[in-house]
């Protein structure tokens, strides 16, 4: 599992590093429509690196697909309150 | 620690809470809290908390300007910090009132955040412009923040604000607070004058705000050229003749604590505390999954706590306001 949990470190940065660049363009596009561009992106990103690293590993479930969709839907609804 | 765990999920209470936040066989090592079903329930929760919270309060649409910033709180704040140093307090100008909101209208029209407008047009345009004669005067500048406690422990947490604020000469106050849309972004601004009027002409100043000229600010300011301008803003205080207008000239650049724990509304805590909450049983989770070596496939809590954890500074940093 020690190595599963660093086999996935690639993915974590990849996907923290995704969340802090869009915060940056949140921070310099003021335009409520391009910060929604971006915040639906952002999710949507989300969910697809998550669904793709389940189809990639062959245990793709909907529990999975739920699970990611919800932290996604949380991403947004957090991502609005900040960057109106 | 793990041995600590296992001995209080045994417990009749332990078990029924272990169900919810501990990973282990009776709940298929994911905890019904960090199941997708609770993630759900918890963004609805966040949704329904900023619903709550900007109802009740003057803004103009969820997720907009949503602020509690009042003219009266701030003045009675200002004026309690003002009591507790023992020095007088600051009586409500009806023509500062005026001068502050036309300030901010235009701030917003001409689309500017600074004490000087584009055109070269001075904060002290507008105490004129009402006709408000002073020997002393001064502005305070604040916009995104969501209460009037913020905007206050903000300015006083600025040396150049707070000399304004606590300024002995001062004697009378005026307040606007307006929602508009400011270089692109929607905003709460938030100015005030501050003043103490020439003997004799003030504040007589209790009829509200007829304006000397009639007119939109013009474009010139009086007395000032462009290096007395300067000259005013990197001394922030400057004199001219008897009369002396100030303004700050530093703006504090760090993070301070106060002044972001008073800007916080309801709908701010309870939503920094729920994201705490499900970060730090994320992290819980990711730990005791990693140290007792069981192989999950159908959650990454590491991810989540990652992702968590950048929304949560976002948000802190986001709850910060800006001054001038």
């Amino acid at each position: 599992m020690r190595k599963g949990f660093l086999g996935h470190s690639f993915e974590q940065i990849l996907v923290v590093v995704i969340l802090i660049l869009a915060i940056f363009l949140l921070e310099f596009f003021h335009d409520s429509n391009t910060r929604l561009i971006i915040k639906a992106l952002l999710s949507f990103l989300y969910i697809a690196i998550g669904l793709f690293h389940h189809f990639e590993e062959k245990n793709l479930k909907p529990s999975q697909i739920l699970e990611h969709t919800a932290i996604a839907a949380l991403m947004f609804i957090i991502l609005s309150v900040i960057y109106k | 620690m793990t041995a600590l765990i296992e001995k209080f999920a045994s417990t009749s209470f332990g078990k029924k809470l272990a169900q919810f936040l501990i990973p282990h066989q009776h709940n298929n090592h994911h905890p019904f809290l960090l199941r997708h079903e609770s993630l759900f329930a918890a963004t609805f929760l966040i949704l329904a908390l900023q619903f709550l919270s900007f109802g009740s309060i003057s803004s103009q649409n969820v997720l907009g300007y949503g602020t509690d910033i009042n003219k009266s709180k701030i003045i009675s704040l200002t004026n309690q910090e003002r009591s507790s140093r023992g020095l007088s307090t600051l009586k409500e100008s009806s023509l500062l009132n005026s001068a502050a909101t036309y300030k901010g209208e235009d701030m917003f029209t001409k689309d500017y955040w600074a004490h000087f407008a584009p055109d070269g047009t001075s904060p002290w345009y507008f105490f004129k412009k009402v006709g408000y004669s002073y020997s002393w005067a001064g502005e305070n500048l604040a916009r995104d923040f969501s209460t009037s406690a913020g905007v206050v422990a903000g300015w006083m947490a600025s040396q150049g604000h707070r000399d304004n604020m606590l300024n002995p000469s001062f004697t009378e106050i005026g307040i606007s607070v307006q929602n508009g849309t400011l270089q692109g972004e929607q905003t709460t601004l938030v100015v005030e004058h501050l003043a103490t009027p020439i003997a004799g002409s003030s504040s007589a100043n209790t009829t509200s705000g007829s304006s000397s000229n009639n007119g939109q600010p013009s474009k010139v300011e009086d007395s000032f050229n462009s290096q007395e301008k300067k000259d005013l803003l990197v001394s922030s205080s400057a004199d001219i003749g008897k009369v002396q207008e100030q303004i700050a000239s530093k703006v504090p650049s760090g993070f301070d604590f106060n002044t972001f724990w008073r800007n916080l509304g309801f709908g701010q805590i309870t939503t920094l505390l729920l994201l705490g909450v499900l970060l730090a049983l994320f992290l819980f989770d990711s730990v005791i999954i990693l140290r007792k070596g069981i192989l999950r496939h159908n959650s990454h809590s590491f991810l989540h706590a990652l992702v968590l954890g950048v929304l949560l500074i976002a948000m802190v940093r986001g709850s910060l306001g800006g001054i001038l």
